[in-house]
């Protein structure tokens, strides 16, 4: 568990550091599922480590995750309507799996929530708590057509217009975390009002090209 | 619309490249006492001078289903 455990040993370093007056909100920007699971050998092994990050991402009290199309294989298989209610008590973290523009493309799977507000407290804060929103988005990173694993993929843009207008006098802080290549994370970023910040995902791709 | 977009940019790089000096970097050789607590000095070389700063929004992405080093 080197790199979460690190991650981890930082925020309890950094908190030891300030005195634990600051709040911490840790997060995910997508693909942080394991999608092996079509190929036999390993298989078994990928839905392992997905329990175990499920479980961790809860454990350390993770603020929310985005969901990607390479996150969609597993989930999809947890967010199954029948089996939801019992996958949300196997994995509370899936409660704060998240995203504004990937629905269900039938009635077999259960939505995402589209976003989560954090209130976050310390005391260099004050007394009155940082509402903080995190919005999720993605797109389908050259898959062919618009549906994965059963979910439909709407216009990033267009999905997050009405939730900025939303949730902008309700919350502090907009954050949107985004499973995008890094021309679309600035059209996000020209194309919108309200966001606060962007924090982009999308493999070497997203450094390595240019845009 | 220039500025904005240039911050945006700016923010989203500065927040992957920090995470990729935290991610090949040791916690405890940077951080850490030998006694196991934390290394007040190394901290303070690696966040700069305390300017009362109130949150700290720690992020990952792609790590694959993977809780090791290397994502």
């Amino acid at each position: 568990m080197g790199g979460l455990a690190r991650r981890v040993s930082y925020e309890k370093a950094l908190q030891e550091q300030v005195g634990r007056s600051i709040a911490v909100l840790q997060v995910d920007a997508g693909n942080f599922l394991s999608d092996d699971l079509t190929l036999p050998a390993m298989a078994a092994e990928a839905r392992v480590k997905n329990e175990w990050v499920l479980k961790s991402f809860d454990q350390f009290k993770f603020g929310a995750a985005n969901v990607s199309p390479r996150d969609l294989p597993y989930l999809s298989e947890l967010m199954k309507k029948p089996v939801h209610s019992e996958s949300l008590k196997r994995f509370p973290f899936l409660s704060r799996v998240i995203s504004a523009n990937v629905v269900p493309a039938s009635a077999d799977v259960a939505a995402f929530k589209p976003y989560i507000i954090e209130e976050l407290r310390g005391s260099r804060l004050g007394t009155k708590p940082l509402k903080v929103a995190i919005i999720g988005v993605s797109d389908t990173q050259g898959t062919p057509g618009n549906i994965v694993s059963g979910y439909k993929f709407l216009d990033p843009i267009a999905a997050l217009k009405p939730l900025l207008l939303e949730l902008r006098p309700k919350v502090d802080l907009i954050v949107v975390l985004a499973y995008v290549d890094r021309p679309t994370a600035k059209l996000i970023g020209t194309g919108t009002t309200g966001i606060d910040l962007i924090v982009a995902a999308y493999q070497l791709p997203l450094i390595q090209s240019g845009g | 619309m220039r500025n904005t977009l240039q911050t945006t940019v700016n923010l989203t790089l500065a927040l992957l490249l920090s995470t990729a000096w935290i991610s090949t970097t040791s916690v405890q050789a940077q951080l850490g006492s030998p006694s196991g607590g934390v290394n007040a000095k190394a901290m303070a070389e690696r966040l700069g001078a305390d300017d009362g700063f109130a949150v700290s929004l720690q992020y990952s992405g792609d790590i694959h289903g993977s809780l090791e080093t290397c994502g």
